[in-house]
């Protein structure tokens, strides 16, 4: 149990304040006991040494509040002797690869995304040392249907090594490959590139060939973990980024936690707050004003930097027409995206338009 | 090598009002070289990646050779692609890179190896095989990614916008040498692009498409010089074409097109045409390209009927011809492109006359040629 995580959330809960105590021995049959004063709730088991309580001023909590403190260390407990037990060991590398993916699917569920893993075979080679994290969400369909050793030898050809795949679900793949990997990446470049370009570039060309061999996929990747203690954090994190993708960028396929930040921010506003934010801005624009050329028109340039040459370069289009555009833009609403106060809220506005419409 | 056959194919989205690409209907024959055109959402990567098999067929049929292949997973279809990112694996070297498709198919070692020399030789990249993809420039790795589809000696290649990444001198040399390639190999191609240039200089057929409607499908020559209706003729030729909205009127028995500071006489062939389907009195649209308003004192000579007087706005010296924007001749900017030895200057008055024999007429309310 996360003892102090536990605490916590026990405190924004109820409004009062717990302490984390050791005491020299536990003075109750029961799980808890009230003794001058104070309420001792139990978190570990007993023995002979020290037990570790969760103490509470008894007058600050009603009947009915005691009992419900009662039930969620119980729970709590219960959780962390689920977490503990060995898992039972498939006799293929398929089976230990589906009993490890349905306990992280599991514990993901539950909203766990601290604990270690249970010790397994399938880690073992990434037992001490960072491994690649990746995770695919294929569209599994009829025609595309695949197996667990087709994409395993997909994946081990890909990385030119052995690697772990864990299915968490017919669709959703963990994939852990060797570190090794960047390093080779950045062989023969004159400047060394960052582990975030080189997990990019790896993520891009993994998706080229998943779609060619497979089909359509999202990809994620949280780069470097080291997955006995991180991996339910990095998939959670690589959830959360393939989410934002479907929703921000519907025609991308990889999508990185590290370039998602201003999405992230966004999807926390809520959907009035997203709205009235839109309406503010575009109050006086015509209905006409986004039409598809105009969207295509702005998202380049805010890809291109805000640099007029580029984005003619990339729209294919004379930097005249551009300014023009940019112009009939800036007198349907007012904002000029030149200016770089104008470009983020556009940019904002951009992001949210997609997700309302 | 084979056959592409599309037949009344429709893509639905869920929760979208209309199709993103209807009854595209497309007979494509072997060897071919077609290319898929149009603006950014018209459906033309949509329609590519039905035939790849990365987006499920909401209606209709899609042959490759005799084979139906609607419910055939992409690795079954005997096609290769080449996408705009061509993302090369970063951490093989350009032979392991050609090498990959064919390993995992199980081809045996000295096979691979006369593919991968073979195809290496023919893109000369062989030189750098040994590489890694960081220590290539852009037109090498675009050369790799060819490679990589073309060791696999597929029945059909799709290119989706792969030259895009490339600046604008590398484009126009890989245009080329795709082009060439494809001769060699003598392949069936499916390209989608939406500059108009890559379209025209390398399809032996381009598809012209709008909402996910095919507007026209025919040899670049014919897109141009007879294009189908308004968004083909405005689509194609940059410049574009210009459009002048009038009148046509008949008077002792020459049909004219009228509208602001214009009146010319169209020949007898197109008169007659006119006059036959009946627009002799309606409205309609005038299309001329710039390159069919001149300004030389021979065809002024010769034109006296089809003569207009303009005012320069601005003059664009491009050194071997010169793009004029002229305001007076109809309502909005026209363009005219002449000859570089022309002296013309910004803000003076100049007589023009546009080859009749070139124009065009559309119908205002179904925007279809009226000419053809």
């Amino acid at each position: 149990m996360n003892l102090e995580h536990t605490k916590q959330r026990l405190e924004q809960a109820l409004g009062i304040t717990f302490r984390i105590v050791t005491l020299d021995r536990w003075g109750s049959q029961t799980d808890s006991y009230e003794e001058q004063g104070t309420i001792f709730y139990r978190i570990g088991g007993i023995t002979d040494e020290a037990v570790q309580a969760l103490a509470v001023d008894a007058h600050l909590l009603s009947h009915s509040e005691r009992q419900l403190v009662g039930m969620v260390l119980e729970l709590e407990r219960r959780n962390v002797q689920q977490q503990h037990k060995p898992l039972p060991q498939a006799a293929d590398e398929e089976g230990r690869a589906r009993e490890l993916g349905k306990w992280v699917a599991d514990r993901l569920e539950e909203g766990d995304t601290q604990s270690p893993l249970p010790d397994h075979a399938a880690l073992r080679a990434f037992q001490f040392n960072s491994c690649l994290a990746l995770l695919l969400d294929t569209e599994f369909s009829e025609t595309n249907r695949f197996t667990y050793k087709e994409l395993k030898r997909l994946i081990d050809t890909y990385f030119e090594s052995d690697n772990v795949l864990i299915p968490l679900s017919e669709r959703e793949w963990i994939v852990l490959a060797s570190s090794a990997v960047l390093e080779a990446a950045n062989e023969d470049g004159e400047l060394g590139d960052s582990t975030e370009e080189l997990v990019e570039s790896i993520a891009l060309a993994l998706h080229e060939m998943i779609i060619e061999w497979i089909g359509e996929c999202r990809i994620s990747s949280s780069g470097l973990v080291h997955a006995p203690s991180n991996l339910l954090s990095a998939v959670h994190n690589m959830r959360g980024a393939i989410r934002l993708g479907r929703l921000f960028h519907v025609e991308e396929y990889v999508h990185l936690p590290w370039k998602l930040h201003l999405e992230r921010l966004l999807y926390t506003m809520d959907d009035r707050e997203k709205k009235k934010f839109l309406e503010q801005l575009m109050k006086n624009a015509e209905h006409t004003t986004l039409d598809s050329e105009m969207l295509t028109t702005l998202q380049t340039f805010f890809q291109n930097d805000c640099n007029i040459s580029e984005t003619s370069k990339a729209l294919y289009i004379h930097r005249n027409t551009l300014l023009y555009r940019l112009d009939k833009f800036k007198q349907a609403t007012g904002m000029d995206v030149r200016n770089f106060h104008d470009a983020v809220l556009v940019h904002m506005a951009l992001l949210l338009y997609k997700v309302t419409k | 090598m084979a056959s592409v056959s599309l037949r009344h194919i429709y893509k639905r989205y869920p929760g979208a009002k209309e199709p993103s690409v209807s009854d595209f209907n497309l007979e494509i024959k072997d060897k071919e070289f077609i290319v898929l055109v149009g603006p950014s959402g018209c459906g033309k990567s949509t329609t590519l990646r039905m035939i790849a098999g990365l987006e499920e067929i909401s209606e209709g049929e899609l042959y490759i050779g005799d084979r139906l292949v609607n419910d055939v997973a992409p690795k079954d279809r005997d096609i290769a692609m080449v996408f705009q990112s061509y993302a090369l694996y970063p951490h093989m070297n350009v032979y392991q890179n050609m090498a990959f498709g064919l390993k995992l198919r199980k081809f045996k070692k000295d096979e691979i190896d006369r593919r991968v020399q073979e195809a290496a030789k023919i893109l000369d990249i062989a030189h750098l095989l040994d590489r890694k993809p960081k220590a290539l420039s852009g037109g090498q790795r675009q050369r790799v990614a060819l490679g990589r589809a073309i060791v696999r000696d597929p029945q059909v290649f799709l290119m989706d916008e792969p030259l895009s990444n490339l600046d604008a001198k590398l484009r126009g040399h890989m245009r080329a040498e795709i082009s060439k390639l494809a001769k060699r190999l003598e392949t069936t191609v499916i390209y989608v692009t939406h500059d108009q240039v890559e379209a025209m200089t390398m399809g032996d057929r381009i598809v012209v498409m709008n909402n996910g409607v095919i507007q026209q499908v025919d040899t670049p020559e014919q897109l141009y010089n007879h294009p189908a209706n308004l968004f083909v003729a405005g689509f194609l030729g940059s410049p574009t074409m210009n459009f002048i909205k009038g009148r046509l009127e008949e008077a002792n028995g020459v049909v004219s097109f009228k509208a602001t500071n214009i009146d010319i006489a169209l020949p007898e062939g197109r008169a007659k045409l006119v006059r036959d389907k009946g627009y002799v009195g309606k409205e309609v649209i005038l299309g001329v390209r710039p390159e069919d308003i001149h300004n030389e004192p021979i065809f002024l000579e010769a034109s006296p009927n089809s003569a207009v007087n303009a005012y320069v706005d601005v003059v664009e010296n491009l050194g071997h011809e010169i793009i004029l924007y002229l305001s007076g001749i109809g309502d909005g900017t026209t363009v005219a492109r002449v000859d570089a030895r022309n002296n013309v200057a910004d803000g003076s008055n100049i007589k023009l006359a546009i080859d009749m024999n070139k124009i065009h007429l559309f119908d205002p309310t179904t925007e279809l040629t009226i000419t053809e």
